[in-house]
């Protein structure tokens, strides 16, 4: 059915990605180019969340793991529960126990369908710490976050996401690299 | 010419529907849970949407396939394989492994939801146990042999699950 494609032979590119213990980590480079179409439902999300913070127009080389993990310049799309985890574990990167610690700029922030046991990976961004909108409040965690492979980078309060009306429900995660 | 359902699947309302996307394996559960691609899947069993109009539809999509470019129909190539997965017939094996197999970065999301739909095609169905518990105070008229829900003690009836396998006693 999709022969003329096949006989392209168009073909995903990789580039050298591998974690702290030399794992190689599968990924993809998707097309720089996003049609009108994209760039028009970005917007239409940005004036739907319009608590977002755009930082950068639609592109489609990276998804968020590829803006956490590898610098924008690709993007991890298989077995990501996975690969996320593994990812964790052999960059040096631990669990924040919320009940005791704060985040802090930097760390990383992952949401799921479940945890305990990790089920569906949903996304990953990196924490930045704010003001709340009083000036004496406590900081609060936003996040800097590439929502799919082809939006553009937005930033947005932890839980302003658009997880809970597809799913029910969803939990976040945090990981810090700090000791 | 081509049923409504499957034009429904290149429109903005479509795509605003299913926002983001999200990961392949939980961007196809969202599909499936999708009320146009629930329609569509319903069509396509009671023959309202036939193979020669889907394929007549892939064929029209694709003329606006751009070498480079990130293929905005995407979603709707995603859509119509998960609303076929469960379908047994020849197109659509055809139509899920000639997805599957193509590597064009153009066409990485429905390549990969392609990929999960013959994974779950394919899965051996398994048996699934469940432990409900309903909360008190939602099930008043409760009679199971003459009780009353708000008279059962606080713990759940079945508390000891040992006798079953260690991932089915999780559940409890």
């Amino acid at each position: 059915m999709f022969e003329e494609l096949l006989l392209l032979g168009r073909k995903e590119e990789s580039i050298a990605l591998q974690t702290r213990k030399k794992t190689d980590v599968p990924n993809s480079m998707g097309p720089e180019c996003v049609p009108p179409t994209e760039v028009r439902k970005f917007e239409r999300l940005l004036k739907k969340f319009s608590n977002w913070k755009p930082r950068k127009p639609p592109t489609g080389v990276y998804n968020c793991v590829g803006h956490v993990w590898a610098s924008r310049r690709t993007g991890v799309y298989d077995r990501l529960d996975e690969w996320v985890l593994r990812i964790r574990d052999e960059d040096g990167y631990r669990v924040l126990n919320t009940g005791n610690e704060y985040p802090r700029t930097g760390d990383l922030v992952t949401y799921w369908e479940t945890l305990n046991p990790h089920t569906n990976f949903l996304h990953i961004g990196i924490v930045e710490m704010r003001e709340g909108i009083e000036p004496s409040s406590q900081r609060l965690p936003f996040v800097w976050s590439k929502l799919d492979g082809t939006s553009g980078e937005v930033v947005h309060y932890v839980s302003d996401v658009p997880y809970r009306e597809i799913f029910g429900d969803f939990q976040t995660e945090f990981w810090t690299d700090r000791p | 010419m081509t049923s409504l359902l499957l034009l429904r699947l290149l429109t903005e309302e479509f795509h605003d529907s299913i926002g983001v996307l999200l990961p392949p394996a939980a961007l196809r559960r969202q599909l499936v849970n999708s009320s146009d691609v629930r329609a569509l899947a319903t069509g396509i069993r009671f023959g309202e949407v036939t193979a020669d109009e889907t394929r007549e539809f892939v064929g029209m999509i694709m003329k606006e396939f751009r070498p480079g470019e990130y293929f905005h129909n995407n979603l709707a190539l995603a859509a119509l394989a998960v609303a076929m997965e469960t379908w047994s017939s020849e197109f659509v094996e055809e139509y899920l492994l000639d997805l599957a197999r193509l590597t064009a970065p153009e066409l990485n999301i429905s390549a990969r939801i392609a990929r999960e739909c013959i994974k779950k095609r394919f899965a051996l169905p398994k048996n699934d146990l469940r432990v409900l518990h309903y909360p008190r105070r939602i099930a008043p008229r409760f009679t199971s042999r003459g009780m009353r829900m708000s008279e059962l003690p606080e713990e759940p009836a079945i508390t000891r699950l040992d006798f079953l396998p260690k991932k089915y006693a999780r559940s409890s």
